[in-house]
């Protein structure tokens, strides 16, 4: 579903990223992507919503070279906080993405306004959001508004998910909640994910591939298998904490690498 | 801020005139009524006309300026390169003082309405163009991402993004700048012209030392700004509703 080939990338002045990086995410499948600070996770997530654009290499997304011409809205991008616009109640975000269609004129939203009113009635519902939809972003809390990010994006119904650290501003437990509901949407829509996230346990729970970055230059995928993520009940029961143990080891040796 | 507590000051500030001017005695300062009373007789006649006259010449450029500021502030906010061509002739234009350059606005548009409207526009045109240009820059650029992650292209972003984002700033900026805007309308009318409120203050009552229709005068001045001032209130209300909720973050 994602094919990242031969990838380089480097911001200017500083050492690269990603050199001649391959990297291949399968239909439907759920993976986390992992590592310290800077070592150029969410630079990833950018470079496959086509926000960034890479200095040699090519991504592909559905077959199709990013930045997606032909389906607008096709990437889901989810970020950690700041997504939703200050002067738009929750109903008006969730809309925004069908709105960008229509105001394109390419969409099948435009003779159907009612139809346009469902579906963000609907995603509002899934979502738990309802009953705040009519109040701004400053109004509600912190996961609410999460909850909003997530219904705006799937409104577009996306082929891939992109998730910037997507609930590490939140309490612990609105986070616990916010993934048991990710991963009920992954369920539902099968949905090809991508989590970026620094948390472990995070990484363990949601991630049934694991892509564990360093923060010198990365040229080939070092990845965790973790057969596990993306169940549910996974959490807290023994193979879970001893795959949070191995990860974290992995993690650490991949530091001592690079000092 | 409650309306029945501005209507309170309102008639504090009279009373304290009253007494003032009961106090000093003296024919340069009428007693509130007095003023009151020519100024609902004036609105009939002569300074109703010039009233009118002062409202549409600020409302004209404020037109004009919001029109050719804003479009302008939004691309100097999204291009930075258009910014780094602009942004030293807007630092060295911005700080002077527009009213000087009123004896040559009058040489070349004349006594009448363009060149008032033509030099209150300009006041305005560099408020609302830094104020405009700075939202526009400032927006935080997850917002963008994440609106371009959603199909969103240029124009898309512009309409929604940094259209609404910048009409609070620019609506801030008329409202620093009304009062501004109305003291250099006064300085502008007081001299080569018939009509206006500056005009009417000027030559047609201080001129005669006809001293209740000049307080007359200044009042219709004040309610001038007083009104802009209400009516770029209503607007943000209009236009902006999220700025007047409240925050309540709920968890």
């Amino acid at each position: 579903m994602i094919d990242i080939n031969a990838l380089t990338f480097s911001y200017p002045g500083s050492a690269a990223i990603f050199r001649d990086f391959s990297w291949r995410v399968g239909s439907d499948e759920i993976w986390a992507v992992i590592g310290p600070s800077g070592c150029g996770k969410s630079t990833l997530l950018y470079l496959i919503a086509g926000l960034l654009q890479p200095q040699q290499g090519r991504i592909a997304v559905a077959g199709e070279s990013v930045p997606r011409k032909a389906h607008r809205g096709g990437t889901g991008l989810i970020l950690q906080d700041y997504g939703l616009l200050p002067w738009a109640t929750l109903r008006e975000n969730v809309a925004l993405g069908l709105r960008i269609q229509a105001f394109y004129g390419q969409s099948r939203w435009q003779n159907q306004p009612a139809e346009m009113v469902r579906q963000v009635g609907h995603w509002l519902q899934r979502l738990g959001i309802a009953d705040v939809s009519d109040r701004y972003p400053n109004q509600v809390s912190g996961g609410q508004r999460q909850r909003a990010a997530i219904a705006r994006t799937l409104a577009l119904q996306p082929d891939i998910l992109l998730m910037d650290e997507p609930f590490s501003s939140l309490d612990a437990l609105t986070r616990e909640n916010l993934q048991q509901l990710t991963l009920s949407l992954w369920q539902e829509t099968q949905l090809t994910t991508v989590l970026v996230t620094h948390n472990i346990e995070e990484a363990v729970y949601l991630g049934r591939r694991i892509l564990v970055l360093s923060d010198a230059t990365n040229s080939h995928p070092v990845i965790f298998t973790n057969e596990r993520g993306g169940d549910l009940s996974f959490r807290g029961n023994e193979r879970f904490l001893a795959q949070c143990t191995a990860l974290r080891a992995l993690l650490q040796d991949g530091r001592h690498e690079t000092s | 801020m409650r309306r029945r507590d501005i209507i309170l000051a309102a008639l504090l500030l009279l009373l304290l005139w009253e007494i003032a001017s009961w106090l000093l005695h003296m024919e340069v300062l009428p007693a509130p009524g007095a003023v009151l009373v020519a100024f609902g007789r004036g609105l009939a006649g002569e300074l109703g006309r010039d009233f009118l006259v002062s409202f549409a010449r600020v409302v004209a450029s404020i037109i004009v300026s919001i029109t050719l500021a804003t479009p302008l502030g939004l691309a100097l906010g999204q291009s930075r390169r258009l910014d780094r061509v602009f942004a030293p002739f807007i630092y060295l234009l911005y700080p002077i003082p527009k009213i000087v350059f009123l004896p040559i606005i009058i040489l070349f548009l004349g006594v009448g309405n363009v060149s008032k409207v033509f030099i209150i526009s300009l006041i305005l045109f560099f408020q609302i163009l830094v104020v405009v240009r700075d939202a526009a820059s400032n927006l935080r650029p997850e917002l963008i991402a994440s609106v371009r992650s959603l199909g969103g292209g240029r124009r898309a972003l512009f309409r929604f993004v940094y259209l609404p984002a910048c009409l609070p700033a620019a609506l801030t900026a008329l409202r620093v700048s009304i009062g501004t805007a109305v003291a250099v309308l006064f300085f502008a009318e007081s001299f080569a012209t018939t009509s206006g409120l500056g005009y009417y203050i000027i030559v047609e009552a201080w001129g005669r030392l006809a001293y209740t229709e000049m307080y007359a005068g200044v009042v219709a001045m004040s309610v001038l700004g007083l009104l802009l001032y209400v009516i770029v209130d209503f607007l943000e209300r209009r236009f902006c509703p999220w700025l007047s909720q409240p925050d309540q973050p709920t968890l």
